[in-house]
């Protein structure tokens, strides 16, 4: 059975390196065949807007919808992400809360989400 | 999972972000260390009253937290701070660097830091 791999980012792409690390692990992580789940925590929310544009850097966006088509689970904190002006509904039944400025495939959810995935994760990284 | 702490506990959201995820994990049944060093050891500092600053009192999340988590405090960082024992919230474990050493060593599962 694949191992499996939680990444918990911190911080928003651009303003530092964290978040570029945190998808070349990921992507290493999926070749080496774990399982790989990011989860975007405080300013780490910022990472999954969509329309992401950046002149000199390597474009987070195309890099994170690269690796959702190639299994990469991610899940938006739902405070943090409400805080930040992302969250335009309340959460349906399962838990989703529903906005259209983020990525397709990227979930927002609440902490509770991380607590699961710590706990079912061989190993736990957190960048920023 | 062992989260270590050292930030202040206010100015910033670090802190009581991190203890939402201590208090998310021992909920869902996750064995929690939380290890306070360097300005970290404020959190657990008795009679906070953080209403001017309208955050959240971090003291609060500790209450809510301390009776299924570890929580220790890092001796020297206190020393540092002229901080007592006597300060702290009660129920914290006072700790050597030699104890914290041997918290870090033993504990198993995820790691945080922030």
């Amino acid at each position: 059975m694949s191992k499996t791999l939680t990444i918990v980012l911190l911080r928003e792409p651009y303003a530092s390196q964290y978040a570029d690390i945190a998808l070349e692990i990921a992507e290493m992580a999926l070749n080496l065949g774990y399982k790989v789940r990011l989860f975007l925590y405080m300013s780490g929310v910022h990472a999954a807007k969509r329309g992401q544009s950046p002149l000199r850097f390597p474009n987070f966006e195309r890099k994170l919808r690269e690796l959702l088509t190639r299994g990469l689970k991610v899940i938006a904190c739902g405070r943090c992400a409400s805080a930040r002006g992302y969250i335009e509904n309340s959460a349906n039944e399962e838990g989703n809360f529903s906005t259209s400025q983020y990525v397709e495939g990227v979930k927002v959810m609440s902490i509770y989400e991380l607590a699961d995935w710590i706990k079912n994760s061989d190993r736990v990284i957190m960048l920023g | 999972m062992i989260l270590i702490l050292s930030k202040p506990p206010y100015g910033s959201e670090d802190v009581i972000s991190m203890l939402f995820i201590a208090l998310a994990a021992v909920s869902r049944g996750i064995k929690t260390t939380i290890i306070l060093i360097d300005d970290g050891v404020y959190t657990a500092l008795r009679d906070q009253r953080p209403e001017g600053l309208k955050y959240p009192s971090v003291e609060d999340l500790i209450y809510l937290i301390i009776t299924d988590a570890e929580i220790f405090v890092h001796e020297d960082s206190l020393k540092e701070r002229g901080i007592s024992g006597e300060d702290l919230i009660e129920g914290v474990n006072v700790s050597s660097d030699d104890e914290i050493v041997e918290v870090l060593l033993t504990k198993t599962g995820a790691f945080l830091l922030c």
